[in-house]
């Protein structure tokens, strides 16, 4: 990923990630109660009226700092080869 | 022949294409999104999302939603309206204990009381001047009526003063 740090929306988080949409909204949603996100819409000018504001996605620094952990621990498990590593 | 035969084949293959691909995800997701509670961000933003999606993907990835919306959508709308029933019945028993409280505490004069309904006070006891018709009074002894059931008169406190009584 390039800007980790970025706003990000859920279609393309799951496309990088390679999580189904169906598993990642959720999980999106957890993240945001438990505060590791934070969440926004995107301007009315940046879409040209051609389309509806997307919601956007930001990590906080608890979040990166505990999804670091997560995903440190994620990686050596053989559960998760599957996923993309290079979207971390 | 075969012209004819191409003509049958090629006009329900497109219109199904423009079905599948054109109008039914948005419409579907749209349906879907009703699954969630209404003030949910969710569906707004996947709406949003649909039309940034390229039209081949759109009908797989709104079949991935109906999964989303089932589990998520239906499960977050059952606890926000136990939330709001929750709450509703809270602010009823609050609202109770409140009424209840300044029924208690509220002390009403009997001159304000009888001012109001158009009666006076005589010897502490509430009465009336000369009505003018038989009518009249009969409607002014109902509403006395009404209002000694709502107070009870004190005996011996200072003229004028009542308490509604405490159900």
């Amino acid at each position: 990923m390039d800007n980790p740090a970025g706003k990000h929306w859920g279609y393309e988080l799951s496309k990088l990630s390679g999580v189904r949409s169906g598993v990642m909204y959720p999980l999106l949603s957890r993240m945001l109660s438990a505060g590791w996100l934070v969440d926004g819409w995107e301007e009315e000018t940046a879409t040209g009226g051609k389309r509806p504001p997307r919601r956007y996605y930001k990590i906080t620094d608890e979040g990166r700092l505990q999804l670091g952990a997560a995903l440190q621990a994620a990686s050596h498990d053989a559960r998760f080869q599957g996923l993309n590593w290079r979207f971390v | 022949m075969s012209e004819l035969m191409d003509t049958i084949v090629l006009w329900p293959s497109l219109l199904a294409v423009l079905l599948i691909f054109g109008i039914a995800p948005g419409t579907v997701l749209r349906l879907l999104v009703l699954l969630y509670p209404r003030d949910d961000a969710r569906r707004r933003e996947l709406i949003a999302e649909l039309y940034t999606i390229p039209r081949l993907e759109r009908p797989l990835w709104v079949c991935e939603q109906l999964e989303t919306a089932l589990f998520e959508g239906l499960s977050n709308r059952i606890r926000s309206r136990r939330t709001r029933r929750a709450e509703s019945a809270e602010n009823r028993a609050i609202s109770k204990r409140e009424a209840l409280k300044q029924r208690q505490e509220s002390q009403v004069t009997v001159g304000a009381l009888l001012i109001r309904h158009g009666l006076t006070v005589r010897d502490g006891r509430p009465g009336r001047h000369r009505p003018p018709t038989r009518s009249y009074r009969l409607s002014r002894s109902s509403r006395l009526g009404q209002l000694l059931d709502e107070v009870v008169i004190e005996k011996g406190h200072a003229r004028g003063t009542v308490h509604e009584k405490a159900s």
